[in-house]
């Protein structure tokens, strides 16, 4: 495919979206949050970027990017006295180091201040230990900018990792809800109910094939299925990408046996499956139930909680609004001179469909995501907020919005962590509108 | 249209079904023992093992001890009693110990014997064999948590190392003969389990009827005399308190419909000028003023909106001018009270959520708007009518209006169903004992019967809404007409 002076696709897209003012700040802010969710780990960390200590050279926040358990014996050269350093626990403050390079926000999300706890406000007098043992105020650098929780958290820090738990869960359920939603909504468009013919036998076959290979890819393995929820989003993906290799791989092989013996001429005569109306009515089933309820239990239903959990639920509960959608653009596309000279010249139908159809349904279908991960964010900080999202150890803008809920004080805990939901949100949804508006052209 | 609407509303009985068998299954998967709550209200101080006699009473009253559907789908590897295991994690156990080793029959002996050990350990006395020393009791004590651990594990590797430990204690531990040999019979079971495994019987599948014993037949049509089942209009009792489920819903309906409906009214009242007159002048100051306000507060979340406003005028350190929770103070609210007096009494309790929820509504009904109009005023007609010289007014209300008005009745239908649910995120914020809270109550306590009564009123009612929308479509536009279009 060649388009004007071949740029590629996801330059053209920033060229459109950053067209207009609003445009721009949103791209910008988006980019900025993207960036501070993936470098959050080393920017945000009480481990120091560069450390000297007793004649050793360190680099604390880096190597625990791999080896978070790393610890070292230093030997004192004056009194001889062994020390060890367990990194991940240890207080990095209270070494009489050499020389020290902080990370530019030196508080770890999960590592409490114990000199500064019960909601210590940004203006608030905070304190800080010296390695000699002197309680001082902390001032410039090392202060709390965005005041502590009750336990001491920092919440800059919180919130600067908080974005990367955002990220990580809008768009990755997105990307499962589009994936699911492009699938179902375009093959349901394109064939509608009477385009997609099989051989008699091999519908017959079929029914039984996708129970099979529902049975044996998820029945017989959803003990598989569920301990990988628990072990991550790797393993689950995996896994259930393994699920569904297995699937269709029976599906398929049923059907061709099907269409073999049709071929064969015991059972003669092809008919027409009606996958519009089936996909129809299955969709239909998941938008009757009130998305939020269905979240909600299915969140309460697992028992342990992890960010693999939640992002499965909402990209399973998110796949329907695609589906519509890629349906609706597909009736139109199919039927376009272009895709229908296709057709006519005899290209086979995967072709048509993957090659022609579907490249003029994917644009609007992802414009549509803008909205979605949107979408995503707004459920998962609403979740967390209402304690049932991401696990406790695991910070979250809504889990901390949550906190500021219960102890109204701290207005800092429902300022900031509300501010940076709103202004996510708000700059997705203007570049949504953005490239909605610049669509025709895009 | 008559007949469309009998086909349509017969259409709901299946969705229906699915719907509310999704909500009994996901519910039925639900952590936790359902019968924890109503035994402890009903058996203080009694001892463990009448508090386990009164459990499984609570259950087989309830009918937890019966499957879920008419038909299950399992393996030939499965037990076909397994549903009689009410704890979750030892049927989890159970289903997983029985497909590894492909003997279900031999699976349930392994687990009567343990059960039986269990029981044998658990009403060991060791007052009887003249042993109470602290050392003794914890060993005793250790030998029962391990046995709750291996019949509760889903991890081979930690069920053996679990069972190696029991071994190596009631060698030590003196005076449990009984126990003992009852494990050791448990364990070789266990060992003939791991040495006869028939791996093929898994990935053969079988469908096991159960008749109309089971839990669905009995919401559905009742059982005995206390329940009535669904379809006679009884929605069963709460786990968490043992009420009747539609005594408890329909006061919290009253307080969701209220807000839902003050609110929804309030929004469409304030978006319909709003949209009529940023149309009116379109690409003006006011319509790009209020596009964009609009914009911004279809963005905000609910619950940041909400506690911020209780941050500001709830506040006692800020402003303190509406209570921060709650719909009435119980120190001053008298239920004899006449109406009026009630409602005054309520108001201020009801002025932030109110605010909140019309906020979200108004931004979503008013963008409804603003692009509805847009629409129709590039359209042909408008240019005719504006030709024809009428006044801009005129044209707006009289000729776009009308016909934005279609998209407008698919919104109403479509929260049909959240003037009854109310808000989660509001009535949780503000405390409101409405709908929302109580789904967010029944969910955090597993009231499971709560949870499938919910889903599926919530479900009739958001098809009620998309069929009220289609007729309303049919009244407002003459072109659509249902009568003539095959189904």
């Amino acid at each position: 495919m060649k388009r004007e002076a071949n740029i590629p696709y996801w330059k053209l897209a920033y060229l459109r979206a950053t067209e207009s003012l609003a445009g721009k700040l949103a791209t910008w802010f988006l980019l900025f949050v993207l960036t501070v969710g993936v470098l959050a780990p080393i920017l945000a960390t009480g481990q120091p970027w560069f450390i000297a200590y007793k004649g050793e050279w360190w680099m604390p926040a880096f190597t625990s990017l791999w080896n978070a358990e790393r610890s070292e014996t230093v030997v004192d050269p004056q009194t001889g006295i062994k020390e060890t350093i367990q990194f991940d626990i240890q207080n990095w403050r209270e070494l009489d180091a050499e020389f020290v390079w902080w990370a530019p926000v030196p508080w770890s999300p999960n590592q409490p201040d114990p000199y500064n706890r019960d909601f210590i406000s940004p203006g608030a007098q905070q304190v800080g230990k010296l390695p000699d043992g002197r309680i001082v105020p902390l001032n410039g650098f090392h202060r709390h900018h965005l005041g502590t929780d009750q336990l001491g958290h920092d919440v800059l820090s919180r919130i600067l990792n908080g974005a990367s738990t955002s990220m990580q869960i809008g768009l990755i359920s997105t990307l499962i809800a589009v994936v699911l939603g492009l699938f179902f909504g375009a093959l349901s468009g394109y064939f509608g109910n009477n385009r997609l013919k099989l051989s008699r036998a091999a519908v017959w076959l079929g029914v039984p094939g996708l129970f099979t290979g529902y049975f044996w890819a998820f029945h017989v393995r959803g003990f598989v299925l569920t301990d990988a929820l628990k072990e991550g989003f790797l393993s689950t993906t995996f896994q259930v990408i393994w699920s569904l290799i297995l699937m269709f791989s029976v599906l398929g092989i049923f059907l061709f046996l099907g269409q073999w013996i049709g071929r064969k001429g015991w059972i003669k005569g092809s008919m027409a499956v009606p996958l519009d109306s089936l996909v129809q009515r299955f969709s239909e089933v998941f938008m009757s139930m009130p998305r939020l309820m269905i979240i909600l239990t299915l969140a309460a239903v697992f028992r342990e909680k992890s960010v693999a959990m939640v992002i499965t639920i909402i990209g399973l509960t998110h796949w329907t609004s695609v589906s519509r959608f890629a349906r609706a653009e597909m009736l139109k596309v199919r039927d376009l001179d272009y895709v229908v000279a296709a057709r006519t010249l005899g290209f086979p139908w995967y072709r048509v469909l993957l090659k022609h159809a579907l490249p003029g349904v994917m644009q609007p279908v992802l414009i549509e995501t803008s909205f979605l991960i949107a979408g995503s964010i707004l459920v998962e900080s609403s979740l967390s907020f209402l304690g049932i999202g991401v696990p406790e150890n695991i910070v979250s803008w809504g889990a901390l919005l949550k906190t500021g809920r219960l102890q109204l004080d701290a207005w800092w805990l429902v300022v900031y962590p509300g501010l940076m939901i709103f202004l996510t949100l708000v700059s997705l949804n203007t570049l949504g509108e953005v490239l909605q508006k610049s669509g025709k052209r895009l | 249209m008559l007949l469309y609407i009998i086909k349509r509303l017969l259409l709901f009985v299946p969705t229906l079904m699915v719907v509310s068998l999704v909500a009994f299954l996901i519910s039925i998967h639900a952590p936790g023992d359902p019968t924890d709550q109503l035994a402890a209200e009903q058996s203080a101080g009694a001892d463990q093992v009448a508090m386990r006699q009164l459990k499984q009473e609570i259950r087989e009253k309830l009918g937890l001890n019966l499957p879920v559907f008419y038909v299950s789908l399992v393996t030939r590897a499965d037990i076909d009693t397994v549903y009689r295991i009410t704890d979750a994690d030892q049927r989890d156990m159970l289903v997983r110990v029985s497909r590894h080793s492909g003997q279900p029959e031999l699976t349930m002996q392994w687990f009567a014997g343990l059960m039986k050990t269990d029981s044998l350990a658990a009403a060991f006395d060791p007052q009887k064999v003249n042993l109470s020393s602290p050392g003794y009791l914890a060993q005793v004590d250790r030998i029962r948590s391990l046995l709750r651990q291996i019949s509760r594990t889903s991890d081979p590797q930690i069920r053996a190392a679990r069972g190696d430990s029991l071994e190596g204690l009631l060698s030590t531990t003196s005076g449990m003969t009984a126990v003992r040999a009852s494990w050791e019979q448990a364990s070789q079971l266990y060992t003939r389990l791991e040495n006869e495994r028939i791996a093929w019987k898994q990935w053969i599948p079988a469908l096991d009827f159960h008749g109309t014993e089971n839990r669905y037949h009995r919401w559905l049509f009742g059982y005995g005399n206390d329940m009535k089942g669904i379809l006679r209009g009884d929605f069963g009792v709460s786990y968490r308190d043992g009420r009747k489920i539609s005594d408890i819903i329909l006061p919290k309906m009253k307080w969701s419909l209220s807000i839902a409906l003050g609110s929804l009214l309030l929004a469409w009242l304030i978006s319909i000028p709003l949209g009529l007159l940023a149309a009116y002048r379109m690409g003006g100051w006011f319509d790009r003023i209020s596009g964009a306000l609009v914009f911004l507060f279809w963005s905000v979340p609910g619950f940041f909106l909400g506690t911020l406003l209780l941050l500001w005028f709830a506040n006692p350190d800020f402003l303190d001018w509406f209570p921060s929770g709650g719909v009435k103070d119980p120190a001053t609210f008298d239920p004899e009270w006449p109406f009026h007096q009630r409602v005054a009494h309520y108001l201020p309790y009801l002025v932030l959520p109110v605010f909140t929820y019309t906020l979200g509504a108004l931004a979503f009904i008013s963008r409804q708007i603003r692009a509805g109009i847009r629409k129709e005023l590039q359209k042909d007609y408008i240019r005719t009518a504006r030709a024809k010289g009428l006044s801009e007014r005129r044209v707006l209300i009289v000729h776009a209006f009308r016909n934005t008005l279609i998209p407008l009745i698919t919104i109403m239908g479509q929260y049909l169903p959240l003037l009854f649910a109310g808000s989660i995120v509001v009535e949780t914020i503000f405390s409101i004992p409405g709908m929302g809270l109580e789904i967010y109550e029944s969910i955090i306590a597993n009231d499971y019967p709560m949870i499938v009564t919910l889903f599926t009123l919530f479900g009739f009612l958001t098809m009620l809404g998309f069929l009220l929308a289609d007729i309303g479509y049919a009244l407002a536009d003459p072109r659509v007409h249902y009568s003539g279009t095959k189904a």
